[in-house]
């Protein structure tokens, strides 16, 4: 690719080999499958806590979820770090299940 | 962070779209194919072609399904419509049960609601018996769940590719900042730049189609992918007691030919596609419950004693503004049979995903409307789904809005090749000329299986539905089997040619296999392109039309491609590298 | 006939777009228009569009007329992209032909 990776980008930063692949494959898992995890807590979320018929509130999570999973899947590999990846999965999903288990 | 936001879009729009791109490819095409399936299953049984409608078939088929069935406690009557010329009569004997889904029945082109059903002849009330086919519905089901696969994981796989799809549309929109200055720009002949013109035209000027389809794609595919939104609010699918999960298994639909293969129990439990057998259901629901109170006093009747049924179909067409589509008489013997009309498209795209549909009903004696129920209220996300759920299966009203939803699928599945195709010639203009490294090679091998691979092997699937012999046993199969057949020798041709002669051959085998299949069918049927354009049949016109014209974009590629001499770079290009960027004007 | 005219309005909407666009203002006419034309011009693009939807709303309901004028917009801008590439000084000609589609409806 004429455009630099994220991996390139990490490896001109830590300027070995190792670590970049680690980089890689630490945000291939928050964003694809954290993300996944992440989404799918916004979609038990909202089913639980939007007021209004329960299908709707189902439905409503559902629609949104896939577009907060595209948002984690790129944020993932956007972000300065791959640690600021996950905090930036972390922090959602840990703030929609707690809203879950409340209004559960 | 040292490189743009843009940067690392660009790079996961490239891989998203690679990864998974050979299987985005098959989906798009398919699910263009898919618009017009029923079209093409009643293609696929020329036994139906010899029925052609007139002012009586609703009587006819009314009169013919109570002497077939006198007893039934509902008949049902799929009137001929724009994309079929045959009827489906079904009915429902007493004590059958309500459920859902039922078994594809076999035979006599059953399969439907799971009741009997027999197809007949709209002109002259014959019972027609079409041969065994696998039909539109094959790659139907292959488009979301592909093939010989438990189904779970077909719909997994499918909804894995659809996100994969997702994130590059959203990242190629971020990656392509000139989006509206390049809007109309296309710059031939000058390789990776034409490559990467192509695709962004394609992409952008159907985008909003794009987006669509990909997003309510993942929606259908719901229920698989994200079901816990429904599970934590304690719903157990939509569906209800409609399911028809085992009904789905038979993805193969053996003889399910027109309406009722679309409509009916074939229809796979999807989250939303569930509901709309919820819908279907309760109709029938409806009419068993007519049945127990009417029973005890039956006082059987001859159908001579309903009313005439064209005062109140053209009451119907006209509060509607579209044909009836089908009809059903529920409790046919009893006192007070109900006529139920159906219009023959949904009035209205917020009534995908079930839960209420618009019907008129009438007393079947009197001819009096009892009834008229329209499109219900629905509240703001329930319209939304429902409308993505229209949408994504182009149920519309219109025949020219299906048209273009054919012509943006079309875009949408060249622009996945043009994007398969500028990947292979990014990476051979890298080289400047030094031999590919073998991966590289092998997906720019690959790839000609991939795309024009897929064409010449839906061409088969339609050969093979000509050419088996009508009587044989596992005739759908077989049809299937030639299908996979020939997609897996595109794959090893191209192992064994040079690049460009595997495009070329697999482009004109397409092109040749197409352009003659009108050919083919005129040999095979009574029905020629030229006697159905004489006699106004437009839909063997269209289908014929249609492959035609297909065959020739095929032909016309597979010219492009030959007369394509690469600019020979002195001294650097090697006839590898070159042969990868012939590809490059191919279209 | 009223889709050929949507398509029409569609595309001459997008001519008028091209016209002040720097990559396309030569193309379509040999002289590219003088800087105080392009913001009308490209104004009246952008108004054919909204006409071209209307006239989707009104032949065939809000629903289906939406949907059928995104898909006829992707289809004459395709038509445009075409004409451009490979036989630009056509896109006038087509363009004049606009006005008579928009008559036969009336």
């Amino acid at each position: 690719m004429t455009v630099a990776t994220p991996t390139a980008s990490a490896k001109a930063r830590a300027g070995t080999d190792a670590k970049p692949r680690i980089d890689m494959i630490s945000r291939t898992i928050a964003g694809v499958f954290a993300g996944y995890g992440m989404s799918a807590l916004c979609a038990a979320c909202l089913a639980v806590c939007l007021p209004g018929e329960k299908a709707d509130a189902a439905q409503t999570g559902t629609l949104t979820a896939f577009l907060v999973y595209t948002a984690a899947i790129i944020w993932a590999y956007a972000a300065a770090s791959h640690w600021r990846a996950w905090i930036g999965v972390a922090v959602p999903a840990a703030l929609f299940g707690a809203l879950f288990l409340a209004f559960r | 962070m040292k490189q743009g936001f843009r940067q690392v879009n660009s790079w996961l729009h490239g891989w998203s779209g690679l990864l998974l791109g050979w299987l985005l490819f098959a989906v798009f095409l398919t699910g263009t194919y898919s618009f017009f399936r029923e079209e093409i299953t009643w293609w696929m049984q020329p036994e139906l072609h010899g029925s052609v409608p007139d002012d009586q078939t609703a009587e006819r088929a009314l009169a013919k399904v109570a002497a077939l069935a006198p007893n039934a406690t509902s008949w049902s009557v799929s009137l001929p419509s724009d994309r079929n010329d045959a009827v489906r009569l079904s009915w429902r004997e007493q004590g059958a049960s309500q459920g859902g889904g039922g078994g594809g029945g076999g035979g006599g082109g059953g399969g439907g609601r799971g009741g009997p059903s027999r197809l007949m002849d709209a002109g002259t009330g014959e019972l027609l018996t079409p041969r065994e086919t696998s039909g539109g519905e094959f790659l139907y089901h292959f488009h979301y769940e592909l093939h010989a696969l438990p189904r779970g994981w077909g719909r997994w796989i499918v909804g894995i590719a659809t996100m994969a799809m997702f994130v590059a549309i959203i990242t190629g929109i971020i990656t392509h900042k000139k989006i509206f200055t390049d809007f109309f720009t296309f710059r031939p002949a000058k390789g990776q730049r034409s490559w990467l013109d192509g695709h962004n035209v394609l992409a952008v000027l159907s985008l909003p189609f794009h987006i669509m389809i990909t997003y309510s794609g993942l929606i259908l595919l719901a229920g698989t992918l994200m079901p816990w939104g429904n599970m934590a609010a304690g719903i157990q699918g939509r569906g209800g007691g409609g399911g028809g999960a085992p009904a789905a298994q038979v993805a193969a639909a053996p003889g399910g030919g027109g309406q009722e293969a679309t409509r009916g129990g074939q229809r796979p439990p999807m989250m939303e596609m569930d509901g709309e057998e919820e819908g279907e259901g309760r109709a029938r629901g409806g009419g068993g419950r007519r049945r127990a109170e009417g029973v005890d006093t039956a006082a059987p009747a001859g159908a001579g004693s309903f009313a005439p049924l064209a005062p109140m179909m053209a009451a119907a067409e006209q509060a509607w503004g579209q044909p009836v589509g089908r009809f059903t008489i529920n409790n046919p013997t009893g006192p007070k049979p109900v006529l139920e009309f159906a219009p023959l498209h949904i009035a209205s795209i917020l009534e995908g995903g079930g839960g209420g549909t618009t019907r008129m009903r009438f007393d079947a004696r009197a001819g009096t409307l009892l009834e008229s129920v329209g499109t219900p209220d629905r509240t703001a996300v329930r319209a939304v789904s429902a409308s993505l759920n229209s949408l994504h299966r182009a149920r519309f009203a219109e025949p020219v809005l299906r048209w273009v939803f054919f012509l943006a699928g079309i875009g949408g599945t060249l622009m996945v090749a043009t994007g398969l195709v500028l990947w292979s010639v990014k990476r051979a203009a890298q080289l400047r000329g030094a031999d590919a490294p073998f991966g590289q090679k092998l997906v720019a091998h690959l790839n000609v299986g991939a795309v024009a691979g897929m064409p010449v092997a839906i061409a088969a699937h339609f050969w093979a539905n000509r050419l088996i012999p009508a009587g044989i046993p596992g005739r759908a199969e077989w049809e299937i089997n030639v299908f996979f057949l020939v997609w897996l020798l595109t794959f090893v041709h191209p192992l064994v040619r040079p690049l460009k002669k595997a495009w070329i051959e697999q482009l004109v085998a397409a092109a040749a296999l197409f352009c003659l299949l009108p050919v083919l069918n005129g040999l095979t049927t009574p029905y020629n392109l030229i006697n159905s354009l004489f006699a106004g049949r437009w839909l063997l016109v269209g289908f014929d039309g249609t492959v035609l014209l297909t065959g020739l974009m095929m032909a016309y590629a597979a010219w492009k491609v030959q007369r394509h001499q690469p600019k020979q770079k002195p001294g650097r290009a090697t006839p590898q590298a070159s042969v990868v960027t012939a590809t490059a004007t191919a279209e | 006939m009223m889709f050929i005219t949507l398509l029409m309005t569609a595309y001459a909407g997008f001519v008028l777009m091209a016209m002040t666009m720097d990559r396309h203002e030569t193309q379509v006419t040999k002289q590219p228009l003088a800087a105080r034309w392009r913001l009308p011009v490209r104004l009246a693009g952008y108004f054919l569009l909204i006409v071209s939807a209307a006239i989707g709303v009104e032949g065939w309901g809000w629903e289906n007329g939406l949907i059928l004028w995104f898909g006829t917009a992707a289809i004459s801008g395709t038509i445009l992209v075409a004409l451009l590439t490979y036989r630009p000084r056509w896109v006038l000609y087509a363009l004049v032909a606009t006005p008579f589609t928009l008559l036969a409806l009336l």
